[in-house]
């Protein structure tokens, strides 16, 4: 984690005074409640991409936007692709002048680990924090930003490579959702001990200082990736995050513990469309399957989440039919209107699921925008680029103008289908809407914006019985020899904080992998508590001789127990030769390596195994991260050999600042490359090598000026280091730090699968040794 | 009712009587045993005389209709009095079999009932080679007691019409062929071919294609195309052209670009989805595949040589995932009609519309070069790399080029070309070209010349193909609406029939009966006049 500054104060965190929001502010993608709504009024009717000035265009600015612009203080914030090369190309945060288009600032971050494509990246949304005016980002890559208003970067996470996160391919993932002090994030990920095997989750961070919270896990089996972006609710006095999941399920989590309270499945795909709250109701949808029989795809729900019994809320009615695949929904007091994957609008009444009326706007198939309602006019787009104006209505809405947003090849300066995918926004007038390539900001002159409306104040502490304890933070990765002090804190049955706690602190071992419905029954642990000393007021000290480890700080008091997570990784110089890491286990401080590596005696010697009887991408592919992302200047050597299996033989490699250095069995390549996705850096050579064979792999990567100089080679193990390195890449948009890691694919053909899982024959594994990472001076 | 039982009795008949003609450019009977109805691939039916008028909510002259699962693309077969559909396990018919398979459905032609089925399981790699809940996607080639499929596994499955007598309900399986066990080939997403069979031989489009990292091919010595013996499902010969550019760049040494050569067009982008057509020009048999690289290859059906191939992406187009690519692979099945080849190119509908074309290739010609390629020529200057696209240009006095028709449109037109990226087979009757894209336009073009006599914007994706039958073009689409317009190069409004479910297969005739299948909800109808 990297911290510009790290201030934290329980008291400052718990309490938010009373505020205004400026109502013309659009600072969550769904703006002002989530909903689709705005107050605003005198909002255009008719436009063209013509010029500013004219048809109602009041700017355009040349940045693809594929996420939905943001609105806070005068600025418009979103999230684009950036880079006229594809050797720097990159993800940005761009802040631009609301009034004039013009760019105040671009906060550029590189993409990597992802096999998503350029154009897909950049579709997450962001979220403002009102009262900070600080720009939170979850980028394509993982990485998690705190940006000021003025582009400075606060704090940021590197989720990939601290939780094992993953992105798919597709690019669909979600956006943060703020409330109260924490940011949350949804992701589907495997880090280590509880949460160790895969699972959707979310992730809750302070949005002051970027700690760890909690976790919140879904408990399911991931699908698939997914867009739903949480929303918050209070539902009988529990303030609960509702949000669609990679597994097909919606899921309610006290927002501020991060406790489960129930889980609906109703899709056997992925859930990319946001809730919308209303009381006790909660509002969703999918355009994929549903899990009953039936020859129905798609499904809008309504639930009672104040009526919840064994675990299931009540469902108040449900919709089958509809595919609201990708749309986020709007609620209008009584009426809630979807946008279906074929760009139909369905309003529906709320209260019953009745039909109100329905029609066809958008074409084209793939229908991705969200409709947002304003002024009595729907504004929503469709994958061609047309942007639409319909006019509502109780009975009969109609369309009132349309503009095809075509987007400009970059290289040839023809058109192309502009691709709207992100949704229009509303403030002060004005509607912005983004396509591949462009900005727009269209308004009318006779714009009147909402007034300001306070802030409810947050809640003063329950006085309530305590019922939970929640120790601060939920999650800490220390270095050897380093302390982290942690609070308990007090939580009544609703999840409403009470105060926070002295407790008694005790050292406890890591969880065993928690229980996943759709997966085996997870392996049991049996691990040592944590080594290192803790405190009567909860400063825990690890080591400084041990060179990784798990567990956790527990917290008693007032007849509760709670824990935290304790992650110590290596220092520099690391030398891992696993001839002391248990069989069937993973080196300690390693993530994302649970069960898709593990360590086994082979001829008398202890190797780490890149295991190979799942052919799933995302079992049979994997980068073990061992240290934390803010490794730089080091050096990471391994010896490495590949397995045969069905003729076929995987990939094996090292990782270091984002770089991954590796050997490709089925071409015979080796590789240096960043951002799989797009290959946007690729050396690759011609080196023909074989199964059976142990290779030594050596990474390099040192900044050099602003460039980052990144230098691979490779020998057979039993021969002499070459004096030259074999592959090297300046790299012009470097990655300057970075987890080190071990990166491996199994060929998924390689895996014979019998018609029983336990008939499966191991596929073409690879094993690891003598690990070496060293700083570079 | 009598009339339907004595055209089944008829069509029965026949099917016992007849050998199979593969160069018969209409069905020999009023069955429509397989993709396109006859080897030609061409969904036209001039015999057949189906309702004018239907509707689906009021059972009007819906003669039957059986709910599948949730998802079903491929289309109907029907012959020998049953209809053939793939689909998922989502309304299962044995309620011992659980959760996502493959299946295989037989129903009886008339009467709707079902009467058994073949399930696979799903392979464990997941969506990159079986996407979950898609079932299986091939229709089935019926020929006599015989049906001929690819499933979900990626395997081809010859099985037989009558299913198992020994266990009602069940099909049985007379050889199948596992495609990634023998030839180890990866299918990206899903294998979905509908086998092409002529003669003694079945022809099938393997599926192989990238990784789930998108841009390496693990399998490039993997068949895209092979040609199994009929009768026992051995292997009589293998092609890998669409990738074989990887295998040889391997063997050359140095570093293998995956993406270079597909902007070169010599290399499969992605998956390889549609399916074989066979044609006999001037007594020449041929077998032609449409390949992931973009090129239509054709081989001698024995053998299995190459005699031609065609470039279907101008030289100067290139690859990246999205709208801006200019360079296609095929979705739309290639169809042959007068000794003429069409095809329009398009990709995965998940990657958006975008520009595309429609060719007309002559495939009599024989190729004087030793790459035996009929492409239209390109001209170079320095760096670049221009198509020439006039079939009467001095320098394509050799190409197979009649006539291209599509491209980008000049700045300053509303649309920004003329035909977009595609998904459908076309259609051809009395010398009208009907094809789609996949943004929703429909064309009807003279197919002598390509002059095109009319378009019309439907509002919603297209993901099937143009039907000709009974005087009409019948086209389905996204919005669940049944458009038919009138078998004319006169510009018509057509008719809308609302079918309560997306439109994505094509519509089949056979034996007065009009099937049409739609999705969500996931129906099967037979229409035919109520008596």
């Amino acid at each position: 984690m990297r911290k510009a500054f790290c201030i934290w104060s329980i008291a400052a965190a718990m309490l938010v005074g009373s505020q205004h929001v400026n109502a013309k502010d659009w600072t969550s993608w769904r703006g002002p409640g989530d909903k689709g709504v705005s107050e605003e009024t005198g909002l255009p009717e008719k436009m063209k991409a013509s010029e500013p000035g004219k048809d109602n265009l009041v700017w355009s600015a040349p940045h693809g936007c594929r996420s939905t612009p943001l609105v806070h203080n005068g600025r418009v914030f979103f999230n684009s692709h950036t880079g006229e090369r594809r050797d720097i190309e990159q993800e940005s945060v761009v802040c631009l002048d609301a009034n004039t288009g013009k760019t105040l600032w671009q906060y550029k971050f590189s993409v990597f680990f992802t096999d998503i494509v350029s154009n897909r990246i950049g579709w997450t949304n962001l979220s403002i924090d009102p009262t900070t005016g600080n720009v939170y980002c979850h980028g394509t890559q993982g990485t998690l930003l705190c940006l000021s208003r003025d582009g400075k970067l606060l704090w940021e996470r590197s989720l990939s490579e601290e939780f094992g996160r993953v992105s798919g391919y597709g690019g669909r993932l979600s956006g943060v959702t703020l409330d109260g002090d924490l940011v949350i994030v949804p992701v589907n990920c495997a880090s280590w001990g509880k949460y160790g095997r895969g699972g959707t989750r979310l992730i809750a961070f302070h949005k002051l200082s970027g700690e760890l919270v909690w976790y919140g896990s879904s408990g399911y089996r991931v699908l698939d990736s997914f867009q739903s972006t949480p929303v918050v609710g209070e539902v009988n006095g529990q303030r609960l995050v509702f949000c669609g999941g990679g597994d097909g399920g919606l899921h309610a989590f006290k927002v501020n513990t991060g406790e489960k309270v129930w889980t609906h499945i109703f899709c056997l795909g992925a859930v990319n469309t946001n809730p919308v709250v209303n009381g006790n109701l909660v509002y969703i949808a999918h355009g994929d399957v549903s899990p009953e029989e039936g020859n129905i795809q798609g499904r809008v729900l309504c639930l009672d989440a104040s009526q919840v019994t064994d675990g299931k809320p009540k469902v108040v009615w449900q919709r089958d039919g509809m595919k609201i695949k990708f749309a986020s929904p709007i609620l209008d007091k009584e009426r809630l209107i979807l946008n279906d994957e074929d760009g139909k609008l369905y309003c529906l009444n709320a209260k019953t699921g009745d039909d109100i009326w329905s029609l066809g706007v958008g074409g084209g198939g793939n229908v991705r925008c969200s409709p947002i309602l304003a002024d009595g006019k729907f504004y929503v787009g469709d994958s061609r680029g047309r942007f639409y104006v319909v006019k509502d209505d109780p009975v009969k809405p109609k369309k009132l103008g349309q503009v095809t947003l075509y987007s400009v090849d970059p290289t040839t300066g023809e058109r192309i289908d502009g691709e709207i995918d992100g949704a229009a926004s509303i403030s002060d007038g004005r509607v912005f809407i983004g396509n591949g390539t462009t900005l727009y900001c269209f308004g009318s002159a006779t714009a009147k914006p909402a007034t300001a409306k306070p802030v409810a104040a947050a809640k003063a502490p329950s006085k309530d019985k305590p019922a939970y304890l929640q120790v601060f933070p939920g999650e800490v990765t220390l270095a050897p020899g380093a302390s982290a002090t942690f609070k308990a804190r007090l939580f009544d049955a609703k999840g409403n904080f009470i105060k926070e706690t002295p407790a008694t602190w005790e050292l406890g071992s890591q969880e065993s992998p928690e229980k996943t419905v759709g997966l085996p029954e997870p392996p049991v642990v049996n691990a040592p508590p944590l080594k290192g000393a803790i405190t009567a007021d909860g400063k825990l000290t690890v080591p400084a001789d041990v060179q990784g480890q798990f567990g956790r700080v527990v917290a008693k008091a007032e007849g509760l127990e709670g824990s935290a997570g304790v992650r110590q990784v290596a220092k520099l110089p690391y030398i891992q030769d696993f001839e002391k890491v248990p069989d069937n286990a993973i080196p300690g401080g390693w993530v994302n390596s649970a069960v898709k590596f593990q360590v086994r005696t082979v001829d008398g010697q202890k190797v780490l195994v890149k295991t190979a009887t799942n052919p799933n991408p995302l079992a049979a592919r994997a980068n073990a991260f061992i240290s934390t992302p803010d490794w730089k200047e080091y050096t990471i050597q391994c010896d490495m050999v590949a397995k045969k299996a069905k003729d076929q033989i995987g990939d094996m490699g090292v990782v270091a600042n984002r770089y991954s250095l590796y050997l490709q069995g089925d071409l015979q390549q080796f590789r240096l490359v960043s951002w799989g996705g797009l290959l946007r850096v690729d050396k690759t050579i011609s080196y023909p090598w074989t199964e059976n064979v142990w290779y030594t792999l050596k990474l390099t990567v040192t900044q050099q000026g602003s460039d980052a100089l990144v230098r691979g080679k490779i020998w057979e193990k039993d021969k002499p280091e070459p004096a030259e390195w074999t592959l090297e890449v300046v790299d012009k948009a470097p990655n300057l730090n970075g987890a080190a890691g071990i990166y491996s694919r199994v060929p998924p053909g390689s895996i014979e699968v019998g018609a029983k899982p336990a008939d499966t024959k191991v596929g073409a594994e690879m094993f690891f040794d003598n690990l070496k990472i060293t700083p570079n001076k | 009712m009598l009339h339907l039982k004595l055209r089944k009795y008829l069509a029965f008949g026949l099917a016992c009587t007849l050998a199979y003609s593969a160069t018969a450019t209409e069905p020999s009977k009023g069955d429509w045993p397989m993709f396109g109805g006859r080897p030609d691939r061409n969904f036209v039916n001039l015999k057949e005389k189906v309702p004018a008028t239907f509707d689906v909510a009021s059972g009007e002259n819906v003669r039957w209709s059986v709910d599948l699962g949730t998802k079903a693309y491929g289309g109907p077969t029907i012959a020998g009095g049953k209809v053939y559909i793939g689909t998922n396990n989502q309304n299962p018919r044995d309620p011992a079999i659980k959760g996502d398979k493959g299946v295989m459905m037989c129903f009886d032609e008339l009467s709707g009932k079902f009467l058994w089925q073949l399930v696979f399981d799903k392979l464990p790699a997941g969506r990159v080679q079986d996407w979950p809940e898609e079932g299986i996607c091939s229709s089935a080639t019926v020929e006599g007691d015989k049906i001929y499929f690819v499933t979900n596994r990626c395997t081809v499955v010859c099985a037989s019409a009558n299913g198992d007598p020994a266990n009602p309900g069940k099909g049985k399986i007379l050889w199948e062929y596992d495609m990634i066990g023998k030839d180890q080939v990866f299918p990206h997403n899903l294998a979905v071919c509908s086998p092409l069979l002529i003669g003694d031989k079945v022809f099938v489009v393997t599926a192989n294609g990238v990784d789930e990292e998108h841009i390496n091919i693990p399998a490039p010595e993997a068949p895209s195309f092979i040609c199994l013996s009929k009768t026992d499902g051995k292997l009589v010969w293998k092609n890998n052209l669409p990738t074989q550019s990887l295998v040889e760049a391997k063997k050359a040494g140095g570093a293998v670009s995956a993406v270079g050569l597909v902007n070169q067009g010599k290399l499969a982008m992605h998956g390889q989805w549609s399916n074989p057509v066979y044609a006999e020009p001037n007594g020449k048999p041929m077998v032609i595949f449409p390949g992931g690289d973009g090129w239509i290859y054709a081989f001698k059906p024995d053998s299995g040589d190459l005699l031609w191939k065609f470039d279907c992406n101008p030289k100067e187009s290139f690859y990246v995932l999205g709208p801006r690519a200019t360079r296609n692979d095929f979705i739309g099945t290639p169809v042959v009609y007068e000794n003429k080849l069409y095809i329009g190119v398009g990709q995965d509908p998940e990657h958006k519309e975008g520009v595309g074309h429609l060719w007309c290739i002559d495939i009599t010609k024989t190729p004087n070069n030793a790459d035996k390629d009929l492409s239209p020529a390109a001209k170079k200057s320095g760096d670049k790399i221009e198509s020439i696209l006039d079939p009467k240009a001095p320098e394509n006095k050799d190409s197979g080029l009649v006539w291209h028709y599509g491209g980008p449109t000049k700045f300053g037109e509303d649309r920004i070309y003329y035909f977009g990226r595609s998904m459908s087979t076309c259609a051809i009757a009395d010398g009208l070209l009907y094809t789609t894209d996949l943004g929703g336009f429909v064309y009807c073009i003279d197919a002598k010349t390509g002059e095109r006599y009319w378009e019309f914007e439907t509002n919603a994706a297209i993901w099937g193909s143009p039907y000709v039958v009974d005087g009409r073009v019948l086209l389905g689409t996204d919005d669940g609406i049944l458009f038919s317009f009138k078998h004319t190069k006169e510009e018509n409004e057509p008719e809308e029939i609302e079918m309560g479910g997306k439109v994505r297969a094509t519509p089949a005739a056979a034996n007065g009966t009009l099937f049409v299948l739609t999705e969500s909800k996931t129906k099967l109808f037979a229409i035919s006049e109520s008596k």
